[in-house]
């Protein structure tokens, strides 16, 4: 819901929960100048406030809240940057006194009243986080699974803003001065899209007040970025060497289909049909019948109008793995797709988006994630949408589906 | 049935023990969407070692073999029950440890039939020959994905240096040259040694109501029948570790670290003295301490450190978990805190935020019924019952720290797993 322009404001109410959740997301068009300043932000900002100098007064402040959590976090969604600032904290009924207001005034002063000295951030809390971030980004590759999709993505999109990592890059790091840093900040509290989304047993009138009390003023927000349109001319083959024992094949085709639209409900049934979850093609072909891997998925970026397969495989198998994924993407395509195929996929989407109700994590992002898309749509009206989806639609929706690059994490011996 | 309250969690369970030997547990949550059932047996990759119970005959297994056995029990004579929990909307799944193995479904809709495919499927598996050698490559797969991934590395060469003999220490899903062997006759041996009710629980926590619950265990289960007895034999495991020190290259970015201290699974309070290891833990490196904010400031440690009490029945240790450019360095920091704490009265003030917090993280435990089932089935296979850690939150004092810190943090008996960039 618009409050003024460029501030949004959402609240699902429930009691069903011990605890209340409370998100401040700010969001801003990815770009190479800014995406490491930005970064740094909410880094910084959680390392101290003038009320509590350090992570430390932070931390204790918390434990005194019942044990309240905070914390920030930069992610992306297509190509925007997201930053968010959240917490978690006890449902004042099940408590002598009010914790609500004093999260909240926590949260107030880790985004408006930042340590300052000389006009700028404490020197040492920024070259401290810059290395964390050099860590963060550096350590992207010890998660195997998870990177060689991200790498794939990387590769697909290499002069598109979506190649970017969230934590910005080394040297746009080494870069940022406390100057720029404090520009982005400022940047960031009165000119990015600010949404600030709250779930629990909580009144309109009292979540009215917590949004009045941030006091974001009216701004003109860059719009977030939707699919650009890219049709692959070719495949683009990349391998690289790793040292490990399990090779991971990915691939990432462009579907160029903006959220919001029929077409979008159409892409995640196919979607599940293809590779989401233990009825789904990918898993029955590539797992169970060929026995070439224990994990063989495919995902969507609604943002970005892409999907990505991945699969964990031995060296050798994989022109029979290739083959074995590219067959089920021609089924599709052909239209061989079964009614159990069909039907179990739409209860098991049924039953995940569901499941998400009981999640205050999960309802958080959702909800803010249609926000995003200026959606107010609910989990029960997005299953509605999608029962309504034919096999013939996901076959028409299929000619959207282009392999863009195909990216092999392989062994070293491996010639 | 036995029903049990607790006021501060303003959470029931209800429990229903039969002649068989099986163990049935329901918490309702009202007004929760999802509803997930678990049906776990005490058979993990420590049981290796045992008396079939038909034939006298003793047997010993191969590494892998529960792990394995988790696998296959979803094949049926009618098709693959994983298949048949989709079909009807519900999504299952299986974990195996090193103390038990759990199956699992969660619904939205439909939740009786599921429960009964649950518990018909678990005592039903259709083992072929074919579909042994298949499923080789798939947990081949799943066992290569392990071996790249750097955590699991750290830990099992942190149980490496801790045990001698202890099976704890051997990967549950054992390497591809352990499962080779791995056939049908084997697979049986386990199933009907371990998958005897007797050696089985069932939990279920949703929005359902008791009794249908434990109806529908009535007549999927054989509650009458005589339990059956289980004889095994487990190695001896001196106090002492097996090595002090184990260090890999590895493909990262940052050193990691694991230091902790073995110790003898002998407690006089199980709950309390995992609790006060908490609190000690806390003290020691928490967020809220001052050595995370000195190691932070220095440049040791970027993110909060990972901590592990392991209180089993059968073994025990604790080990801290982080990432830092220089991990001796932030080792060293933290032994000698330790020896601090040692030394030095706990703070009151500080013991009673710690101990309020780590309280509130107890109680938001229980938001998400996915978190209920996961650590109610971990604690019923050690014999507690997770509802019990609220009262003892409450009882637990400062002496009860300093005590941990004593029996738990001994130097004599520690150990270091480090896992550094190539």
């Amino acid at each position: 819901m618009k409050i003024k322009d460029g501030v949004r404001a959402k609240l699902i109410k429930s009691g069903k929960y011990k605890t209340n959740m409370l998100g401040v997301f700010f969001s801003t068009p990815l770009t190479k100048d800014d995406v490491s300043k930005n970064a740094l932000v909410p880094a910084i900002l959680r390392r101290g406030t003038k009320n509590y100098p350090t992570m430390r007064d932070i931390s204790i402040e918390l434990e005194k809240m019942y044990g309240a959590k905070f914390d920030c976090s930069v992610s992306k969604k297509g190509e925007n940057q997201i930053l968010k600032f959240y917490a978690e904290f006890v449902n004042d009924k099940y408590l002598e006194e009010s914790v609500t207001d004093k999260i909240v005034d926590m949260m107030k002063d880790i985004i408006f009243n930042p340590l300052l000295e000389n006009d700028g951030f404490k020197v040492d809390y920024l070259a401290q986080e810059k290395v964390k971030l050099k860590n963060i980004i550096e350590s992207r590759k010890n998660d195997k699974v998870q990177y060689a999709l991200e790498r794939c993505y990387e590769l697909m999109a290499e002069n598109e803003p979506y190649s970017l990592c969230e934590y910005g890059d080394i040297a746009g790091l080494d870069r940022a001065t406390n100057k720029d840093v404090f520009e982005a900040y400022k940047n960031m509290i009165n000119n990015f899209a600010v949404d600030i989304v709250m779930i629990g047993d909580v009144s309109d009138d009292e979540f009215n007040k917590i949004v009045d009390s941030f006091g974001f003023a009216p701004r003109n927000a860059a719009k977030i970025t939707t699919v650009t349109r890219i049709i692959p001319e070719k495949v683009k083959n990349v391998a690289e060497e790793f040292d490990i024992n399990q090779g991971k094949l990915s691939l990432a085709f462009r579907t160029n289909i903006e959220p919001n639209t029929k077409e979008y409900y159409e892409m995640m049934v196919y979607n599940g049909i293809l590779g989401g979850g233990v009825q789904s093609k990918l898993f029955q072909n590539v797992r169970e019948k060929n026995s070439l891997a224990y994990y063989a998925f495919s995902r969507l970026d609604k943002y970005k109008g892409v999907m990505g397969i991945s699969s964990g495989i031995e060296f050798k198998n994989y022109q029979k793995a290739y083959d074995t994924i590219l067959e089920q993407i021609k089924d599709m395509e052909d239209g061989k797709i079964t009614d159990y195929e069909y039907e179990t996929t739409l209860k098991t989407l049924k039953n995940s988006l569901s499941s998400m109700k009981d999640e205050q994590g999960a309802l958080l992002e959702f909800y803010y994630g249609q926000e995003l898309i200026s959606s107010e749509e609910t989990i029960d009206e997005l299953i509605d949408k999608l029962t309504k989806v034919t096999i013939k639609d996901v076959v028409e929706v299929s000619k959207n589906v282009k392999l863009d690059t195909v990216y092999f994490m392989k062994g070293k011996e491996e010639a | 049935m036995d029903i049990k309250e607790s006021k501060i969690l303003k959470e029931k369970l209800y429990e229903k023990d039969y002649p068989c030997g099986l163990r049935a547990y329901v918490m309702p949550k009202p007004g929760y969407d999802k509803k997930f059932a678990m049906f776990g047996t005490h058979f993990g990759s420590i049981n290796n070692d045992f008396i079939h119970p038909e034939t006298k005959e003793r047997i010993k297994v191969p590494d892998g073999v529960a792990h394995f056995l988790e696998h296959k029990v979803f094949a049926q004579k009618d098709g693959s029950a994983m298949d048949m929990f989709a079909e009807m909307g519900s999504s299952s799944n299986a974990y195996t440890t090193f103390t038990h193995t759990a199956y699992l479904f969660s619904c939205t809709e439909g939740f009786t039939d599921s429960f009964r495919l649950l518990l018909k499927f678990v005592q039903n598996p259709y083992i072929t020959d074919e579909s042994v050698a298949n499923e080789k490559g798939i947990i081949g797969q799943e066992i290569r994905m392990y071996e790249d991934d750097a955590d699991w590395q750290l830990y099992f060469n942190f149980l490496n240096c801790m045990y001698n003999d202890n099976t704890v220490k051997i990967d549950t899903a054992g390497t591809v040259e352990t499962i080779a062997p791995i056939d049908r006759t084997l697979l049986y041996n386990c199933f009907n040694t371990f998958y005897d009710p007797s050696n089985m629980v069932v939990f279920v926590v949703g929005d359902v109501n008791p009794d249908d619950v434990f109806k529908v265990v009535e007549e999927s289960v054989d509650v009458n029948k005589a339990p059956l007895e289980i004889k095994q034999f487990f190695k001896d495991e001196a106090p002492e570790v097996n090595h002090s020190r184990k260090e890999v290259a590895f493909e990262v970015a940052l050193p990691m670290f694991m230091y902790g201290f073995k110790a003898e699974p002998k407690y006089e309070d199980i709950i309390k003295e995992e609790i006060a290891v908490n609190i000690a833990f806390e003290m020691l490196c928490g967020k809220s301490s001052r050595l995370y904010q000195e190691l932070y400031e220095n440049g040791l440690i970027t993110s909060p450190i990972g901590m592990d009490i392991t209180f089993e029945r059968e073994y025990a240790f604790i080990g801290l978990v982080g990432e830092s450019e220089k991990p001796d360095e932030a080792i060293a920091k933290i032994k000698e805190e330790i020896n601090k704490m040692k030394h030095s009265e706990i703070n009151a003030e500080e013991f009673e935020r710690i101990r309020k917090r780590l309280t509130g993280d107890y109680i938001r435990q229980f938001n998400s019924v996915d978190k209920i089932a996961h650590i109610f089935m971990a604690n019923i296979m050690r014999n507690v019952n997770m509802l019990d850690y609220a009262e003892e939150y409450n009882n637990v004092t400062k002496e009860d720290v300093k005590k941990a810190l004593d029996k738990y943090f001994n130097m004599k008996y520690e150990a270091t797993s480090i896992v550094k960039p190539l």
